[in-house]
């Protein structure tokens, strides 16, 4: 190590700009809002926080939308169940009546 | 109620550490700049702009030593960028500045002031190299990553200034006391 060496040492040593330095710097950034990237702000939606409420908010609608059309599915099988019963008593009334029918007509012709 | 809480907690924390990295890294780029610019008021100006950047990109850092890094990178390519726009000559060439008249002691304000103006007068590449190697006392490996040239080229640069110095500071003060 040589005295120029240290000499640049104590020439080059560094040196401190001050509180005012400081000041300055801090009120330039706060007049100054942080400026984000293009990709920052196009993806800002999809950052942690947003993205869980997101999927949160995704999952109940489809919870409610798959509720909804298992709902709609019974109500219609209820009524299907509903038509196919009368279908059945009119068709056994309706055979009741033509068996009297055809009674009546046998006990004419004999 | 409650996020909004939470938000001006966080910005208070922000702010609170900013103010703490300046404080504590000013000196340092500051000092950069100026040793490179020999202009108080533009070294300031850079050294405002590289906090204010800094302030920008805040969120990408993960270690103190990261921006420590990052602080001394940026203040040696902005300073360098400074005095080239504003075509920023040595103010001083290596053949004005006067030379000692007197045997240079440990701690010496003339011989200071005299190697500051010499560093000056240096070429910009050589000049930075001997800040970052002497104001920071960096190795050529750490100097080639800040400056983003061969580790061969800094050594070069530190030598070549080196004896420029040297030779210059001999004429009066003899070999024996460098």
């Amino acid at each position: 190590m040589s005295r120029l060496d240290d000499a640049l040492r104590e020439a080059l040593r560094r040196e401190d700009p001050g509180p005012d330095f400081t000041r300055a710097v801090l009120a330039r950034a706060a007049a100054a809002r942080p400026r984000q990237s293009w990709w920052r702000t196009l993806t800002s939606g999809f950052r942690p926080p947003l993205m869980r409420w997101a999927a949160a908010g995704v999952l109940a609608c489809a919870l409610l939308a798959a509720g909804l059309e298992y709902r709609r599915e019974q109500h219609l099988r209820a009524e299907g169940e509903a038509a196919k019963q009368q279908l059945v008593l009119a068709l056994r009334i309706a055979g009741a009546k033509l068996h009297v029918a055809q009674e009546k007509v046998f006990e004419r012709s004999d | 109620m409650r996020l909004a809480t939470e938000m001006a907690e966080a910005a208070a924390v922000e702010v609170a550490d900013f103010a703490g990295i300046v404080r504590q890294h000013q000196a340092m780029v500051f000092s950069i700049a100026y040793h490179f610019l020999h202009d108080r008021s533009l070294a300031e100006e850079v050294a405002q702009e590289v906090f204010l950047q800094l302030h920008q990109r805040l969120a990408e850092f993960q270690s103190m030593a990261h921006i420590t890094f990052w602080l001394r990178r940026v203040a040696s390519h902005r300073s360098i960028d400074s005095a080239r726009r504003r075509k920023l000559r040595p103010q001083v060439s290596l053949e004005d500045v006067p030379e000692p008249v007197t045997m240079p002691a440990a701690r010496d304000p003339m011989l200071s002031r005299t190697l500051q103006r010499l560093v000056a007068s240096l070429p910009e590449k050589p000049r930075m190299a001997m800040i970052l190697r002497y104001q920071e006392d960096l190795d050529p490996s750490e100097i080639a990553a800040a400056l983003d040239m061969p580790v061969r080229t800094v050594k070069s640069h530190l030598q070549r200034s080196l004896a420029l110095l040297r030779e210059k500071l001999r004429r009066s003060v003899g070999e024996e006391n460098l």
